[in-house]
């Protein structure tokens, strides 16, 4: 008997690469031969097989939207994308307000969002639920974000200011060092702010999730990977510098010569040439790799520590366990399967990730054992709700 | 025949060991310790079927039963009026291929045939302010990028603008009157087109002529551009790339966004390639419209191009390749001698 250690329950994903690659290409298909509207089922269809190969204790997730209601949301988000590009033509002033409108609407429809996803969802016959008030939400995205980035600007100035009247050296470092510690903090304290939100408003039928997101955590990880990216940053433009350095300092005219024969283009300069596109070439590949390493390193690290700090009403805990460089690894290579195939290796290229996610992800807990009870049903969602859904859905992926 | 399984029972996530009787008339009956229910397909929400995923058949009351061999109640399921003409076509290799290559032409035509025309339609609707402010604040950042005031001389520079205002003014169909701009580009050759048809030619372009009407073919190039909108269509075109792509892609990961910006770059790049083939089709006849020498239109491009000699491989470059277009152009001149 195993008192004190919790069951571990790993997540399992079981779509085979293959397989899902015909579910892909017939809705790539009839989403031409469609015009576009069968998008709606194909999307549905894709996120069917996903959940439902999604195994966690033996059981399997289901995806219940209706290609209907994302239908209607595809076309009202049409309309408002044309909306979008077409009205500056029209009116500056109408395209402005548009703007605003947006900007004002944007907590609604994230929480409108968050709602419809969660209840399509349903796991041991019960439906997830996403509870956050509309109240909560503009304070979180809204209100607080610009309360912070106001007192943040103007503690800078004054500090910098008093800073400056005793030296203006000193007063420079200090702006400078407050400027990157500040910011990395406030961007930590409201992103503490929008997962804390977010995750404590999740519900899984009568049961709510509940995840104590701590600001200094987060800041933590935001510095670390703010020192790597900037460290990354600094050492690659030192490489250049010396690489620089060295070819103009040793023998400027070879590189000359180089320069030269590449104007007049002989079949002798492929060497050089060669070297020169290769040098460049590798350098500006290196930058694209730093920044792809730092999105995956800031991505593991914030999904671990979120996942580690929820649970379901102390009977199950979240567990994640994304290794940054596999992360990348699968990141990068599904990139190339993507870009060398033209596009047919997408299904594979999801398939691997969908098996990377579920790999490191697990619940802590005797999930078949937990009584719950569904609280969503189908026919509670309004026709007004449906298109409100419906349009929120597809906010995100505009 | 009948299924073993579980129950998830009215709702709820616990479950119990559960047995489904299927009948052949079209129902089924779910029973466990606690009595049975018994209901038709049309009753019934059986969850889709896709590739091996174990179908879950839910009854009205809320009770959920799931088979302990799934792949066999999904055979009976499939056998039984349930399977779905959807999943044999997605498990068909006839239909995997024809789709593979439907979709493959599709996008083919769209990006070399629809993109071209959709991008010039377009660009027919666009305001003309809209072309004014642009070209407008690309004049003034043509200085920050390396442009210098011209240094040919004043002769030269009106020669120049003499032979073009001749040329503007004897061609119809040029919507706002263009202008011709002097500049420097350190030692670079070249001529361009701008939004509300300016037209830029670089002081080592006038250098490398012989004569000043040398230099027609290329304005003629370039008036061809402003005719045909082509710049206006070129910033529609990219416009249109990004966002089709950003829309295809729009729910995958950050994985995609190395690609994509590729593909906007690879799609957007100057003109399509048809765009400066009738461009050099345009200064052809026109030039022979006009009665200007052929050995001057010919001999100004060749010594752009001598220049210029590009090294980027045509299938790369938005220019047909040097040697290409100067055979079409000795062609389209001997054409209609």
């Amino acid at each position: 008997m195993e008192d004190y250690k919790p069951q571990n329950n790993p997540f399992s994903f079981n779509g085979r690469a293959g397989e899902f690659f015909g579910i892909w290409i017939v809705n790539v298909l009839l989403t031409i031969l469609t015009l576009g509207i069968y998008s709606a089922w194909a999307k549905v269809r894709n996120k069917q097989y996903f959940y439902g190969n999604t195994e966690l204790a033996g059981e399997n997730f289901e995806y219940l939207a209706k290609p209907l209601q994302i239908l209607i949301g595809r076309v009202i988000a049409l309309v408002c994308v044309i909306a979008w590009v077409a009205l500056p033509a029209v009116s500056e002033a109408a395209s402005a307000i548009l703007g605003l409108a947006f900007v004002a609407l944007m907590p609604v429809l994230m929480v409108k969002n968050l709602r419809f996803d969660s209840r399509v969802t349903r796991y041991r016959n019960v439906r997830f639920d996403f509870a956050g008030s509309y109240g909560e939400a503009y304070k979180t995205f809204l209100v607080l974000p610009f309360v912070y980035m106001l007192s943040f600007i103007l503690i800078l100035v004054v500090v910098s200011y008093v800073f400056t009247l005793i030296s203006s050296v000193l007063g420079g470092i200090i702006s400078v060092v407050l400027f990157g510690l500040g910011i990395t903090y406030v961007n930590a304290m409201i992103a503490t702010q929008m997962s804390t939100y977010i995750l404590n408003n999740y519900r899984w039928g009568k049961l709510q999730f509940s995840a104590d997101i701590d600001s200094r955590a987060v800041f933590k990880i935001f510095l670390k990977v703010a020192a790597m990216g900037l460290g990354g940053f600094i050492g690659l433009m030192l490489i250049l510098a010396v690489i620089a350095f060295v070819a103009f300092s040793t023998d400027l005219g070879q590189i000359a010569m180089m320069f030269a024969n590449i104007g007049e283009g002989g079949l002798q300069d492929f060497a050089a040439k060669g070297l020169i596109f290769g040098v460049i070439g590798v350098i500006y590949l290196s930058f694209f790799l730093l920044g792809w390493f730092v999105t995956a390193y800031l991505q593991a690290c914030i999904r671990n520590y979120q996942f580690g700090q929820t649970d379901l009403e102390s009977k199950l805990y979240m567990d994640s366990n994304v290794k940054p460089m596999a992360f990348l690894g699968v990141m990068l290579s599904n990139m190339l399967l993507t870009v060398f195939s033209l596009g047919l290796a997408i299904p594979l290229a999801k398939v691997r990730m969908a098996n990377f996610m579920a790999d490191a992800t697990a619940v802590m807990g005797e999930i078949d054992t937990v009584a719950n009870q569904n609280q969503v049903s189908d026919s509670t969602t309004a026709i007004s709700d449906e298109v409100a859904d419906a349009f929120s859905i597809e906010v995100g992926v505009i | 025949m009948n299924f073993k399984g579980k129950v998830f029972v009215a709702n709820g996530s616990l479950s119990r060991a559960a047995r489904l009787h299927c009948s052949d008339e079209g129902w089924l009956e779910l029973s466990d310790e606690q009595g049975a229910t018994r209901a038709r397909f049309d009753e019934l929400d059986i969850s889709a079927a896709i590739g091996n995923q174990p179908r879950a058949i839910s009854f009205s009351n809320g009770d959920r039963f799931v088979a302990d061999q799934p792949l066999e109640l999904n055979a009976w399921l499939d056998k039984h009026g349930q399977s779905s003409l959807l999943k044999s076509f997605e498990k068909n290799f006839l239909v995997i291929a024809v789709a593979i290559l439907v979709s493959a032409m599709v996008v083919y035509v769209s990006i070399e045939q629809g993109l071209p025309r959709l991008s010039q339609s377009l660009a027919k609707h666009i305001p003309d302010v809209v072309a004014v402010e642009l070209e407008e604040r690309t004049l003034e950042q043509l200085e920050s990028v390396g442009f210098e005031p011209t240094e040919i001389d004043t002769e030269t520079q009106q020669l120049i603008q003499g032979n073009f205002q001749q040329l503007v003014s004897s061609i119809d169909d040029l919507h706002p009157s263009p202008q011709l701009l002097f500049y420097k580009l350190s030692d670079q050759a070249n001529a361009f087109a701008l939004a509300n048809g300016s037209i830029i030619v670089t002081d080592k372009l006038v250098e490398l002529m012989q004569q000043p009407e040398q230099l027609n073919g290329i304005l003629l190039h370039e008036l061809a551009h402003v005719a045909h909108n082509d710049v206006m269509a070129g910033l529609v075109r990219s416009a249109l790339v990004s966002t089709a792509v950003v829309l295809l892609v729009g729910d995958s990961s950050l994985l995609v966004d190395g690609l994509v910006s590729a593909a906007v770059l690879g799609l957007s790049m100057g003109y399509s390639r048809e765009a400066e083939a009738s461009a050099d089709l345009f200064a052809c006849q026109w030039s022979q419209k006009l009665g200007l020498s052929e050995q001057h239109l010919l001999s100004g491009y060749q010594h752009l191009f001598e220049y210029a000699k590009a090294d980027i491989p045509s299938w790369i470059s938005s220019h047909p390749g040097d040697e290409e277009r100067l055979e079409q152009l000795i062609q389209c001149s001997a054409s209609t001698e």
